[in-house]
């Protein structure tokens, strides 16, 4: 086992320098003169020779990567053109809020996509089934933004129900610690504020868990199918032993080995739509963040960001693997 | 024990915000994020609307209009020929810092502007802080600039010489810009100043809280008119919608940048109130005059006949806009009343059109050199005062022209690179406007058509306007430079030099509990006198 | 449920290729600001946008530009991504290994983020849209094609084929090709669901169609801002068309994978 886990984390190594390759190639596709476009209207020429220089625009391209990836495992990954800040720190700064959705996001498609998948498979092909597959479906089909949208203005102007924006009533004093509203509200026994993070966190949460629900959902079906049709099941379903009991003890645990691959690959995707329902939502973290940079061509966000998604991607997948050997005893880890 | 202490003065600020007794806090929804708060080097609203309120100049705008009066500078007098200026400073006005304000901190301000050798002009300007706009009001640093010399001759006199009669002298030392900082802090921070501000203002600036708020809170030593609350807060809401919601909620008292579309909603508010900011801004559609097309007078006057303004500024204005037929908004006093502005008629640019050669309708342009292309019509990327939806109405304009047959392709880019294009005489034809900093009309005017043929004027050259236009500059009688500006006008229109589009009063949305919230032209507005009810 | 999908995914190809054709549309000329913001009526049964455009009208034409853009990136990620992967698959070893390395790498981006950040780059525009989103999609045919060879090249028709001294393209292109075709269909379908969505997104975020041009998400992104004023006409009807194009693609590619690929059925 423990040797499986260090060679599959090996492998993530050449896959994260070519992740940093091709982020390192972005600054490349910019047509004309990258400094140039960064700066804009404000370009002096010693402005835009300090800018090449600070990108290292004057060396040859191999040199440029090199001192690029040096940077970034040193954990520089540039300066914001416009504010002037390093983009790691805002990066770290705003990843909270970003979390805490995507966090909301996956327990509500866990909470709801889970039992669909369940009570589609076990009555199979019924009324009940038909339903919530032509639901899953809809919901991989769905545009989240347009979802979002939707929600925001039912439930936020015309029931005004709910908050359509920000993590909390703006104006509330609150001193997070550390930036994970929910968590530091609970831990400072702010009812309250807590309360109202909650309610701020509803409509995001709902739009972003809509697409991983939708595919827990298919995939627990699908998984919960070909368990139930395998022999132990009948055999136990053969003993008497009650359906629900055969169903919960013995087909779920099973069942839902699959659907952890999933959730781990849902993790990236959840990380790329909330560039979109940040955005409808004003939600403060890095989705609003490189939405906001693409508008003002802040390139060293937009790379930034990406790099670091993409990295969390790679070792969410890398980890998914590791526990979904850990758990399933049918793969061998030599 | 901390946590419940930190609980109650969340209640506590929570029923501050809630209860119907004189809040003690005006929070005001601001559209961004300032740049920074040294007022000296920045240009934008969203950073002197803040600055505003730490800072002092001389003298300022008086409550909703654009005349002088006495601030830091009790009284002043001028010389017969207009050239040396003497101000008297007001006595025991202190820097939030204690330092006291007198003769020596003014010359120290005017000579940081001033002179590039200044030690702190220089450090600034290496960290890309560039005093702009001391440079666009007086001519340029150092010898260049229309001012000869500053000098202190008395503990609270300052004597400024100019080299030449400057009309709006009083009017430009009024801007933001030239806000009296303290020299002792700006010395301290040096190029970190402008997240440090200190000056003699009604609020002193508290805390900055990166993507969220600044806070500011009441100088009780304030010269003037005391401040009625304790605390302002300029909270960050990037989104108008999301500003207007915070604002719905009572999260925030005031705001501006409200979408056109939203302010029948806030009127429709029971409690909420809309106020209008005096129109000192203008929209246009400007030509460059080196696509031959353009060059020909009949092909921009059947621009001028095909786009419906009026319906334009109904339809896309939220009603506070007003049709433009000049430069000049009707707040100025060089406005021209008599003018008469072009009729909308799409027959008579069809006409004009095929006068001009283009039977077939417009669709491509030739530059001089010989390039030819579609021809793109530049929309800007983002919404300014005089064009609220720019990509709406650059939509609206288009189709207009559309159906004069002027076929435009619609473009646009990043701001500042619109901007740089425009800079740079690269555009064909594009939207942009102006709003004015200091009431007068040599603001408005002379920096546009002062400078025949400039590259960011598309290349437009009109001598005799230039002429005109500079004469005004350096007269000091109303009255003779009104007639000066009116002809003007007169001349741009004739010779259809650009179009001018729409004037816009942009409203600004308040909870009705704010008082005395008094709207400026130039957009200076002062919260001493704001009350929370 | 495939046969909802077909049917729904037949309407569009329909009204995309009809619609061009039986009214002239100049979205340069379509607008009228006395009727902006008009709510669904008889004349205008979607409404009317901020510049009094009919909603329906541009809906429809919009199809043109949505499925065009789908089809056509999905289109060219198919060739390129086939053709990589019958490489990596047929030649195996170096290219095998550098193609899917490659592969590897487009997919340590999810989809999306990797779409918006090339276009933020490269600039906005349907053809900078087209261009990213097929380039997200290459891997997977890569990756289907090449298991595809892989799975065929030791199956008995081949060896015997080659015993028989068949050039390897014209075995690749006559006997391994045709074989990989079904699931290649399958994930075609399914991509051209994802694209359009894609196409969307990148619409939305104001990097993929320009204005006038009547595309679905710059539609939303156009009338965003009018949430808060009540006109749940201006976004409701973009977004539902996206929704309903994409299900149509869903359901029929789900529906072909059960035809088609009785291996891949879930």
């Amino acid at each position: 086992m423990g040797r499986y886990a260090v060679r599959r984390s090996l492998t993530i190594i050449p896959v994260l320098l070519g992740v940093s390759v091709l982020v390192f190639s972005f600054i490349h596709l910019i047509p004309g003169d990258p400094a140039l476009t960064m700066l804009g209207e404000r370009a002096t020429p010693e402005k835009v020779e300090e800018v090449r220089r600070h990108l290292g625009l004057d060396r040859p391209i191999p040199e440029q990567y090199l001192i690029y990836l040096g940077k970034i495992v040193r954990g520089d990954l540039g300066i914001s053109i416009v504010r002037g800040d390093p983009v790691l720190t805002d990066l770290l700064r705003r990843f909270p809020a970003t979390v805490e959705l995507a966090t909301a996001a996956i327990f509500l498609a866990l909470l709801f996509g889970i039992p669909i998948g369940i009570v589609s498979a076990v009555w199979r092909n019924s009324l009940v089934d038909s339903f919530s597959r032509v639901w899953a479906l809809a919901g991989v089909s769905m545009p989240i933004f347009w979802l979002g949208l939707m929600l925001a203005w039912f439930f936020g102007v015309q029931l005004r129900w709910l908050p359509t924006g920000f993590r909390l009533d703006t104006g509330t004093a609150f001193e997070p610690w550390t930036n994970f509203v929910i968590l530091d509200a609970a831990l400072q026994g702010n009812w309250a504020v807590l309360r109202d993070a909650l309610r701020h966190l509803i409509l995001p949460a709902v739009a972003l868990a809509t697409i991983p629900l939708a595919v827990i959902a298919r995939m627990t079906r699908a998984s919960m199918l070909e368990v139930l049709s395998q022999e132990y099941i009948r055999t136990a379903e053969a003993k008497g032993l009650p359906q629900a009991a055969v169903i919960l003890r013995h087909a779920l645990r099973n069942a839902l080995l699959p659907v952890l691959t999933v959730v781990g690959l849902q993790v990236g995707h959840l990380l790329a739509g909330a560039i979109l329902t940040e955005t409808i939502f004003s939600w403060p973290g890095i989705g609003l963040w490189v939405y906001e940079s693409i508008e003002s061509r802040d390139y060293a966000i937009v790379q930034g960001a990406s790099l670091f998604i993409a990295v969390i991607f790679v070792v969410v997948n890398l980890v998914t693997d590791v526990l979904y050997a850990a758990i399933d005893p049918r793969i061998k880890y030599d | 024990m901390r946590h419940r202490t930190f609980a109650l003065l969340v209640s506590l600020l929570l029923l501050g915000l809630a209860d119907s007794a004189p809040a003690q806090t005006f929070v005001f929804g601001a559209q961004g994020e300032p740049v920074q708060l040294d007022p000296a080097v920045i240009t934008d609203g969203i950073s002197s609307r803040i600055t505003r309120q730490i800072y002092d100049s001389l003298v300022k705008y008086k409550g909703a209009t654009t005349e002088v009066e006495p601030a830091l500078a009790e009284k002043w007098e001028v010389s017969a020929d207009g050239k040396v200026w003497t101000f008297h400073l007001r006595k025991n006005v202190k820097f939030h810092d204690g330092n006291p304000l007198d003769a020596t901190s003014v010359l120290w301000n005017f000579e940081r502007w001033w002179k590039s050798a200044h030690s702190q002009h220089e450090n600034q300007v290496k960290a890309g802080q560039t005093f702009e706009y001391w440079e666009a009001q007086f001519g340029g640093f150092d010898d260049k600039s229309i001012v000869e010399k500053v000098e202190a001759v008395g503990s609270h006199t300052v004597r400024i010489t100019l080299k030449a009669p400057q009309a709006p002298f009083l009017a430009n030392l009024a801007m933001f810009v030239f806000d009296i900082a303290s020299p002792k802090a700006v010395e301290k921070w040096g190029t970190e100043f402008g997240k440090h501000p200190v000056g003699t203002g009604a609020f002193k600036f508290v805390e900055w809280k990166p993507n969220q708020e600044v806070i500011l809170e009441a100088n009780p030593d304030y010269w003037g008119v005391k401040p009625k609350v304790k605390r302002v807060v300029l909270r960050n809401i990037k989104d108008n919608s999301q500003r207007l919601v915070a604002l719905k909620a009572g999260e925030i008292h005031g705001m501006e940048g409200l979408n056109p579309d939203d302010v029948k909603v806030v009127r429709s508010d029971p409690n909420l109130q809309i106020l209008l900011r005096p129109t000192n801004t203008t929209g246009y559609i400007a030509f460059n005059y080196k696509v031959k097309e353009f060059q020909d007078k009949r092909v921009r006057l059947a621009f001028a006949h095909a786009i419906n303004k009026r319906a334009i500024v109904d339809a896309l204005y939220g009603g506070t806009g007003l049709v433009a037929s000049q430069f000049q908004p009707p707040s100025l006093w060089g406005y021209n009343k008599e003018l008469k502005d072009f009729e909308w008629s799409p027959a008579k640019a069809q006409a004009l059109l095929k006068q001009a050669g283009f039977a077939q309708g417009l669709s491509e342009i030739t530059w001089e050199d010989g390039k030819r292309e579609p021809l793109v019509f530049w929309y800007m990327s983002r919404s300014r005062p005089y064009f609220p939806n720019p990509k709406e109405i650059g939509e609206a304009m288009a189709a207009d022209l559309a159906k004069a047959g002027i076929k435009v392709q619609l473009q646009t880019a990043e701001w500042a690179v619109y901007l740089d294009k425009r800079k740079n005489g690269q555009l064909p034809v594009y939207m942009l406007g102006w709003t004015g900093d200091n009431g007068d009309p040599d603001n408005f005017i002379c920096y546009f058509f002062c400078s025949p043929g400039a590259p960011r004027e598309g290349f437009y050259s009109n001598k005799p306007l230039a002429d005109l236009l500079l004469r005004a500059q350096s007269l000091t009688r109303q009255a003779e430079r009104a007639r000066l500006y009116r002809q003007a006008e007169q001349m741009l229109q004739e010779d259809v030099g650009r179009l001018f589009i729409a004037n816009n009063q942009p409203p600004l949305a308040f909870s009705k509990k704010v008082k005395g919230y008094v709207t400026n032209p130039t957009g200076s507005e002062h919260f001493n006198t704001v009350e929370v009810q | 449920m495939a046969r909802v999908g077909l049917g729904i995914v037949a309407a569009f190809v329909l009204i995309a290729v009809l619609t061009p054709a039986v009214h002239r549309y100049d979205a340069k000329t379509d607008s009228n600001l006395a009727l902006r913001l008009k709510p669904p009526t008889g004349d205008h049964p979607f409404g009317t946008d901020t510049l009094g455009r009919d909603i329906l009208v541009r809906v429809l034409h919009g199809a043109r530009v949505s499925l065009g853009l789908g089809v056509s990136s999905v289109a060219l990620a198919a060739v390129v991504g086939s053709v990589l992967g019958l490489l990596a698959g047929y030649v195996g070893r170096r290219v095998d290994l550098v193609v899917m390395f490659c592969m590897d790498i487009l997919l340590a981006f999810p989809a999306t983020l990797l779409a918006i950040a090339i276009v933020a780059m490269i600039g906005p525009g349907l053809r900078n849209s087209l261009f990213a989103i097929s380039l997200v999609s290459i891997p997977v045919y890569a990756r289907i094609s090449r298991g595809a060879v892989l799975a065929l090249r030791e199956r008995e028709f081949v060896t015997a084929a080659r015993g028989l001294g068949v050039s390897d393209w014209r075995l690749l292109g006559r006997h391994i090709f045709p074989n990989c075709l079904p699931p290649l269909i399958v994930q075609t379908t399914l991509a051209i669901a994802f694209a359009i969505l894609e196409a969307a997104a990148l619409g939305f975020l104001g990097l993929g169609a320009q204005p006038p041009t009547p595309e679905w998400g710059a539609m939303l992104a156009d009338s965003y801002k009018y949430f808060t004023s009540g006109a749940w006409w201006v976004f409701f009807f973009p977004g539902a068309a996206i929704m309903l194009a994409v299900l149509g693609f869903n359901l029929l590619g789900d529906g072909l994978r059960d035809a088609l690929d009785p291996r891949l059925k879930q």
